[in-house]
């Protein structure tokens, strides 16, 4: 640690001051700590995680018949029965925002996901929406992690043809947008996804040759912001605002550079390349997800199972012919019994995660689930009739004592998406009043009665 | 990562078989509508017509087709004077601007192979390019992201670590055992060594496999006298290499190395005790034990060259001149890595951040090697910069000779500047049509014009979606990976002929040249000896030739089970023609499977459709393609008939066109001025990496005359578009183009 007080950007970076506009407090805080920051006694922090799948689901084999506790788990949601007291099953929950006379909801579904806006219609480069729930609480909670948050996801994406009538591809393809232009794009190798985690760690170096290579970074990047900034000056609007993109990049890598602190966490092997199956695949992610937020690297994570509208085969179970095709499903049973199972696919996904989430014990002897909100939907609820107001949702964990699960709520009015966000939000301490279009207010049904 | 979950994302609701929306722009997209624009979609299929509005619909990617008429397009542009094309355009039409482009993963990982030769491709774990307008090159919708900046770190390390990679030769032990010795006097303790209690030597011949540097360790102690040390001298092959007093005892024996240069062969290692001592009366005996020895080399010694550090590292960094050498390897890469000579202020910062890392304990190559680190990370490698007039200048400018190298190498090549095109740069001669046109013909004919067919043609003609498409292996047991993969090949051997010769674009339509190996040409039924490797063939059915029989593309335009000729249809309308109908309107269901339309035949269901006048519009064009299609299945293979009998592969298109069969399709589609127009388009947007608008319209036009008067093949197309103040320049503001 240099001790010579030179004015350097360094130094602003050490001081905390100003360059990076971190709370002080938290950033100064190691890491193990820092959950006390926001709360007068030391709490574990909720994580909170949004996981999303396509083409919406086959409703009747989804609804439970009855509400309240005690319900029984219908087909599609039978991988969760060993779960069940860790999840709510809501009904009457709307996306109104993804609704518009013209044809392109998986794009606008998609969109609308997390950020409750209605996306504009357009292919070109003035795509607009607005900011997505977790990076509402990322703004937050991630002050104090290596990752402000983490978007990863299962299906990247050809460069080819249009996406949906009309709407730009970046619609379908992430739920995470950090303002109404600027997506964030999920991370599908799990290799980049451990190295944006746990990289950077300097694994057999001594000491002295850390101090060296993490100094030479520094060097690196200090050396990348000025070019940056020298050449913004002889730029035009337009491209000014694409460096700062890349200055967003800089200054994100050199926080992680500099917090060097409490390495140790992490898995002991790097993953390997693979050519899988989608099993082997998801549970490499779901592993690298869990593992995130046990180290505390993040507690703010968006998971993509497929991108909108997705045509992925599912053959691999037994269903033949592609997902968006099939959800297409005409009223034709053999059609809704493929549905089925490839929705109870994807929630026995789920119920993967919470597996795993369930065999870490934290510090105060409750498990990471108990101190985690999951949302499981899609961007809307019937393939065929693509409509957005009574969407699949499922709220799982204990998001530390703000939900009480086990079972079916029904709510009593259409009630927006953007509420059971807020309700998230305030329970992992974001307190804010309002969120998208139509949030307003914490529902109270999630924890009591 | 190349998963096998990756997965095809085409155009998801289109193939639709009710209403489709009218086409004058209600769905709202970024291109206002004309009033007066004519109905532009029927219009150019069935032909020009002299009288009708000659629009340029924008090319976004898929949606709109309403044209927007300008004064200069109400006559045909075939009948512009010669005059007009010379690159100029109608005074006052700005050239628009580009948005800083970020290289994308292709043309990074071309960067580095030209930059260093490396075979690493690093941008293969960089997220996913966006793409716009039809292609992944369009800097507006390139985004840089955190993730990309640590790859870019990450990379950039790997990178130079491998440029300095010096592989040493593995060293090799000899050891000698004392105790197995016969010394000139004193003897052995078995097990430990040779004890020499008077003067006297120990000597053994060692044989050396390798000449260069190799270190001698002797392992010796002894017992002083009269408080003096016994002194070891010793030699290798007669000359004294060291000499050391030995003050270890000798039952804990120390070690003592000395490096030496040796060649191959025998050398003998002696080791003398030459300074005894012995007095009984006061009990003091001076001698020296000596455990053995050890000979390890070569060390230090260089493998093979590593030829990306022999291309840099051209003069020493340890002596005297090493400052200036740094110095020298450093502007040189930096003035190649950034494309343009190297900004000065940059390269003083860079200077200096040489010398802080050697007064921080670094070596002066360690050093270099950050520099060389900063410079790949620096935006001035991972952008491409066009640095410009401020914004409200009211002119356009033309862009400067490094601007343009760049712009021509990343539009033929998907890379940097080669060392003519630097040159020529250099020597300011890269702006006369002559020179751009000699270059765009010596680009086109360097195998990096590969880029092309992988880029380009990988998405204009969605070969990149035949790569992963996965019809149903229930239905189509026959498509293979090895299948698909002669598919692929296929698709790119067709349209690599027509990079470099004279042959005209229209023939990517009406060619009948084939490429098969052996597994295509069974599935193609096409008779003859082939191996593994792709060869050209002629089909004597007239089965398959041009792109529309072409299996990989028929395939990636069918659903997984079953094919859809509306898909074809938007397609060839879309891509080859710039006249992509709009989206159906809300609440269209998919083409029933079977049901109520009972045993219709496909052309009978589909009929259904063309009967509501709302859909008409779009169907009567997408349609009768698709349907002159039908003799290829989902996978593209020839079929006589389908469920519900003989296949009729004849339709209509608007203007009365009529036409039987695949052929005769092609030939009305490669005859439509709408391809030429088409072609233009698609290739203006990737050699510019940005969208089109109306602004564009003259460029376009200009570019479309010269290249057609010019024979029409795609060196032609390239060079007028080279040529054009459209690739030249830059605009005033932010008109046209960019946003």
């Amino acid at each position: 640690m240099k001790t010579t007080p030179r004015f350097s950007r360094r130094s602003f970076l050490r001081l905390g001051a100003g360059a990076l506009s971190l709370p002080l407090l938290e950033a100064m805080l190691p890491a193990g700590r820092r959950g006390a920051a926001y709360a007068d006694e030391l709490i574990e922090p909720v994580r909170l995680l949004w996981f999303y799948v396509p083409n919406g689901i086959h409703m009747p084999s989804w609804t439970p018949a009855t509400t309240g506790a005690g319900f029984v788990m219908p087909p599609i949601l039978a991988p969760l029965e060993r779960h069940r007291a860790h999840t709510l099953v809501l009904s009457q929950v709307a996306n109104r925002n993804a609704i518009d006379s013209v044809p392109g909801d998986h794009a606008r579904g998609t969109g609308a996901f997390l950020t409750a806006r209605l996306p504009r219609q357009t292919e070109g480069t003035d795509i607009s929406v607005g900011i997505s729930a977790d990076q509402v609480a990322a703004s937050v909670l991630g002050a104090g992690t290596r990752l402000p948050s983490l978007q990863t996801g299962l299906e990247g994406g050809v460069s080819v043809g249009g996406c949906d009538s009309g709407y730009s591809c970046a619609y379908l393809r992430n739920i995470s947008w950090a303002d109404e232009a600027t997506p964030l794009p999920k991370i599908t190798n799990p290799l980049v996804v451990f190295q944006r985690l746990f990289g950077l760690r300097p694994g057999e170096l001594s000491p002295e040759q850390i101090e060296r290579q993490r100094s030479r970074r520094e060097s690196i990047l200090d050396f990348a912001v000025q070019d940056a900034l020298s050449l913004q000056a002889r730029l035009g609007a337009n491209d000014r605002q694409k460096l700062d993109q890349y200055l967003t990049g800089i200054r994100d890598l050199e926080r992680r550079i500099l917090d060097m602190s409490d390495l140790s966490c992490g898995p002991e092997e790097v993953p390997e390349a693979f050519e899988g199956s989608l099993d082997a695949y998801s549970d490499i992610m779901n592993e690298l997800m869990v593992q995130a937020m046990v180290c505390d690297n993040t507690r703010v994570i968006t998971h993509m199972f497929a991108n909108g509208g997705s045509n992925r085969s599912y053959d691999f179970i037994g269903v033949t012919g592609a997902h968006h095709e099939i959800s297409h499903h005409q009223n034709i049973p053999e059609n809704f019994e493929r549905l089925e199972r490839i929705n109870e696919y994807e929630v026995g996904r789920l119920a993967d995660l919470m597996d795993r989430m369930t065999a870490h014990t934290l510090p105060d002897g409750r498990t990471l689930l108990d101190q985690s909100a999951l949302f499981f939907s899609s961007e809307i609820e019937d393939g065929n009739s693509h409509a957005h107001t009574n969407l699949p949702v499922l709220l799982c964990g204990g998001a530390g004592g703000a939900l009480r699960g086990g079972r079916h709520i029904r709510f009593a009015s259409e009630t927006p998406v953007a509420n059971v966000f807020v309700s998230m939000l305030h329970a992992a301490n974001v307190g804010v009043d309002t969120f998208g279009a139509d949030g307003n207010r914490v529902l109270p049904e999630l924890t009591t009665g | 990562m190349n998963s096998t979950v990756r997965l095809l994302l085409l155009a998801l609701l289109f193939d639709v078989a009710s209403a489709c929306g009218p086409m004058s722009g209600e769905n709202g997209g970024s291109v206002p509508a004309d009033p007066g624009a004519d109905d532009s979609g029927a219009a150019d299929v069935s032909g020009a017509d002299t009288a009708s509005a000659d629009v340029e619909p924008p090319q976004d990617g898929g949606t709109l087709t309403d044209g927007a008429t300008t004064g200069e397009d109400a006559t045909d542009a075939d009948a512009l004077p010669d005059a007009q094309v010379d690159g100029d355009s109608e005074q006052g039409a700005d050239p628009g601007r580009v948005t800083i482009h970020r290289l994308n993963r292709a043309e990074y990982n071309n960067t580095v192979r030209d930059l260093l030769g490396t075979d690493r491709r690093p941008a293969d774990n960089f997220p996913d390019d966006d793409h716009g307008y039809g292609f992944d090159n369009v800097a507006d919708v390139l985004t840089t992201t955190p993730t990309h900046v640590e790859q870019y770190l990450a990379a950039a390390e790997q990178l130079m670590a491998e440029v300095f990679y010096l592989p040493l030769v593995e060293p090799v032990s000899v050891m000698v055992d004392a105790s197995l010795l016969t010394g000139s006097a004193g003897q052995a303790r078995p097990g430990e060594g040779w004890l020499l209690w008077s003067n006297g030597f120990l000597e053994e011949v060692s044989d050396i496999s390798m000449a260069g540097r190799w270190l001698l360790q002797v392992r010796a102690g002894g017992t002083s006298a009269a408080g003096v040390a016994p002194v070891m001298v010793v030699e290798v092959d007669g000359l004294v290499v060291l000499t050391e007093s030995i003050v270890a005892p000798s039952g804990v024996p120390e070690e003592v190395s000395v490096e030496l240069e040796l060649g191959a062969g025998p050398h003998v290692v002696t080791v003398r005790f030459t300074n005894d001592y012995y007095d009984p009366a006061l009990g003091q005996d001076r001698n020296l034990f000596v455990a053995g020895w050890t000979l390890t080399g070569p060390i230090g010694l260089p493998d093979e060259p590593n030829p990306m550090r022999e291309a840099w590292l051209t003069c020493s960094l340890t002596d005297d001149e090493a400052a200036g050498c740094a110095r020298d390897i450093l502007q040189r890469f930096a003035d190649r890595a950034w494309r343009r000579p190297a900004d000065p202020e940059a390269m003083a910062r860079l200077l200096a951040m040489m010398e802080e890392q050697i007064a921080a304990g670094d070596s002066r190559e360690e050093a270099l090697q950050t520099a060389m680190t900063a410079v790949l990370v620096s935006p001035r490698f991972v952008y491409r910069p066009e640095t410009t007039l401020a914004d409200g200048a009211d002119e356009a400018s033309r862009l400067d000779q490094w601007e343009i190298a760049s712009r021509l190498s990343y539009f033929l090549w998907s890379s940097m500047p080669d060392q003519e095109l630097f040159e020529l740069a250099a020597a300011g001669e890269l702006n006369t049509p002559e020179v751009l046109d000699a270059q765009v013909r010596r680009m086109l004919a360097d195998p990096r014009a590969e880029s092309l067919v992988q880029n380009f043609a990988g998405q204009w003609l969605y070969i990149r979606a035949v790569e992963s498409v996965r019809p149903d292996p229930a239905v189509f047991p026959a498509f293979t990976d090895s299948l698909r993969a002669a598919m692929v090949a296929e698709m790119q051997h067709f349209f690599r002929q027509f990079i470099a010769a004279e042959i005209p674009l229209t023939e990517l339509l009406t060619s009948d040249a084939v490429f098969v190996n052996a597994e295509l040409a069974d599935f193609y039924g096409i008779s003859g000896s082939f191996g593994e490797t792709l060869e050209r063939v002629v089909d004597p059915s007239g089965r398959r030739g041009g792109l529309l029989a072409q299996a990989g593309i028929l395939t990636a335009l069918s659903y997984p089970h079953r094919t859809s000729p509306v898909r074809r249809g938007k397609w060839v309308l879309g891509q080859l023609l710039c006249q992509e109908p709009a989206p159906p309107p809300a609440g269209v269901e998919g083409l029933p499977e079977t049901g109520e339309t009972g045993d219709l035949s496909l052309r009978e269901r589909m009929e259904i459709h063309r009967s509501d006048p709302g859909c008409a519009a779009c169907h009567l064009s997408m349609d009768p393609i698709g349907l002159g299609l039908e003799n290829f299945n989902a996978i593209g293979l020839w079929r006589d008939e389908d469920s519900s009998g003989r296949i009729d592969a004849s339709g209509v298109l608007p203007g009365e066109l009529a036409f039987v069969g695949h052929e005769d399709l092609a030939s009305i589609i490669a005859e439509d001025p709408a391809f030429h127009r088409c072609v233009t388009r698609q290739l203006v947007t990737y050699a510019l990496g940005r969208g089109l608008s109306t602004a564009d319209t003259p460029w376009l036009r200009d570019i479309r005359v010269d290249y057609i008067d010019a024979g029409a093949s795609f060196a032609d197309l390239a060079s007028a578009i080279v040529r054009s103040d459209i690739f030249l320049s830059r605009g005033a503001a932010a008109v046209g183009g960019a946003p």
